[in-house]
């Protein structure tokens, strides 16, 4: 079923909507929230919260990129699911390893921010990612938008782990210089 | 900002860029050809060469080897304490390559290079499908030094690089060892340099980016001192000196009459965080030792040395050691 008619069966309210997602984008959204919770009893919970969060949202709204639209679902639930067992002390170690490799570009960043200000901040990582050849944004967009280990990113890609950590290092220091040339005064 | 507001906003990049990278099909590097290739190439150059944290946080050299062989802060302390500017470059055929830094621990050297083309375009063009790996050719004047040999790719003693079609520099680091203490100059070449990519059929396709010309006087040379350090342990086994330092793990060992490398000896490398570094020597039925090994033999002591290890694939702190293992034995790293 292409994603416009199962965005259609989410506006008329058909249930069939819920079942034809989980059916063509079930397993990728189990993937991303894996990645992120690294348990799988939690990552279906994730999904299945995905799927009423898309039901109370569409409509109103009416997404072009359905995919990216339920994977963005997925990953915010799986991140708040994940912060709340980092206060529970349970399993926050990666969480504050990927916040730490972000903060060596988003602390050239001053805070707080208002909303017309995370735009500016949006719009120079979109241009930047865009400006980089294909496998180096994917790689960026797996450990920090999918949030995967180095381990898994580098077996996905048959690099080893140091190779995808350079990569990973390289372009880091490229968007904090991006964000530094924009000065973003906040 | 923040990195958790920054993690968060991460998750409002355009979709159009979420849905490539959710929807994106990885490319495996493939074994077979590619790799028999390599190490046929490695055993062809051996055998003409043996007999002859944040951006500018760690220093200038620290900073050149961050990307390649370890970007902690740890790592980077020792890559300043052991290693040296050179600032040597060579051009030949619109290609400019300089050899930026050097680290050393008093028996192996790494050297990084930087491959430009003068005019700014792309080494190798972005949206290069199917790209595997940049190859060049390297050597040396005299027998000093031989080609290191790296764990991670046991057969391809060719060293590593950091590029990505549409990169407008490359960086690749050669990785030497010294036949005794350390040369006080380095003097050597690349040449042949190429992009291979997996081909449709299974087989490589190697495309050549420059060569450097046909003749070994046309070829990139560098020559320049080699500023002498030393960081290492010497641990004596029951029948072999065990050498470790940050940069290799190496065993050596003499045995009577000439003989050829028993099939399999056993050398490992046990971190703290319980990761093992496996040197262990075999050979497979193509009759390719991995990792390589040499063997020298001396005719008047009837005797035949050898050698076997390899430089890390990152500079590996010395506090981060727990043991080197030999032939079942374990040997705590002091």
């Amino acid at each position: 079923m292409e994603d416009q008619e199962i965005v259609e069966l989410y506006w008329n309210r058909s249930e069939d909507a819920i079942f034809a997602t989980s059916v063509k984008y079930g397993a990728y959204l189990r993937t991303v929230a894996n990645h992120i919770l690294h348990n799988e009893a939690d990552a279906e919970e994730c999904v299945n919260d995905t799927y009423m969060k898309a039901w109370e949202s569409i409509p109103p709204n009416r997404p072009r990129r359905f995919l990216a639209y339920l994977g963005s679902i997925t990953r915010n639930l799986s991140l708040n699911r994940l912060k709340q067992r980092a206060v529970q002390k349970r399993g926050g170690g990666e969480l504050e390893l990927l916040i730490s490799e972000v903060e060596e570009f988003s602390l050239s960043v001053p805070g707080p921010e208002s909303q017309a200000e995370e735009a500016a901040v949006l719009k120079i990582i979109n241009e930047y990612l865009r400006s980089q050849p294909q496998p180096k944004r994917r790689i960026f967009l797996k450990r920090y938008w999918s949030m995967m280990g180095v381990r898994e990113i580098a077996e996905e890609y048959g690099m080893t782990e140091s190779k995808v950590s350079s990569i990973l290092y390289r372009m880091r220091n490229e968007l904090k210089r991006q964000l530094e040339q924009e000065e973003i005064f906040l | 900002m923040k990195g958790e507001k920054m993690l968060n906003l991460m998750g409002q990049v355009d979709e159009s860029l979420i849905e490539e990278a959710m929807t994106a099909q990885p490319t495996r590097r493939k074994l077979g050809r590619t790799v028999w290739a390599v190490a046929i190439a490695a055993v062809l150059v051996l055998s003409l060469t043996v007999g002859a944290a944040a951006a500018g946080a760690f220093g200038p050299i620290g900073d050149l080897f961050a990307p390649l062989f370890g970007a902690s802060e740890s790592q980077a302390a020792i890559i300043e304490r052991l290693g040296q500017p050179i600032g040597v470059s060579d051009t030949q055929g619109g290609v400019t390559v300089t050899a930026e830094a050097a680290i050393n621990d008093g028996k192996n050297l790494v050297v990084l290079y930087s491959v430009t083309k003068d005019d700014g375009s792309a080494l190798v063009s972005e949206g290069t499908e199917r790209f595997d790996q940049l190859a060049w050719n390297a050597g040396m004047d005299g027998d000093t030094l031989h080609f290191a040999f790296s764990q991670r790719e046991p057969n391809d003693p060719l060293g590593d690089f950091d590029y990505t079609p549409g990169d407008s520099t490359a960086r690749i680091i050669q990785k030497f060892t010294a036949e005794a203490g350390m040369p006080d100059r380095f003097t050597g070449y690349l040449s042949d340099l190429e992009y291979w990519c997996d081909g449709t059929d299974g087989y490589t396709e190697v495309h050549r980016i420059a060569s450097g010309g046909e003749k070994k006087d046309d070829f990139w040379w560098f020559d320049f001192p080699i500023v002498p350090a030393k960081e290492a342990v010497t641990i004596q086994a029951q029948d072999a000196e065990l050498h470790v330092s940050p940069l290799a793990l190496e065993a050596q060992f003499t045995v009577q009459g000439r003989k050829e490398l028993a099939n399999q000896q056993v050398l490992a490398l046990r971190l703290k965080d319980g990761r093992v570094l496996d040197y262990s020597s075999v050979t497979d039925d193509n009759g390719i030792r991995s990792p390589m090994s040499r063997a020298q033999y001396d005719e008047q002591q009837d005797t035949t040395l050898f050698t076997l290890g390899g430089v890390f694939d990152e500079v590996i702190p010395l506090e981060e050691m727990d043991c080197v293992i030999f032939n079942g034995t374990a040997y705590p790293v002091k």
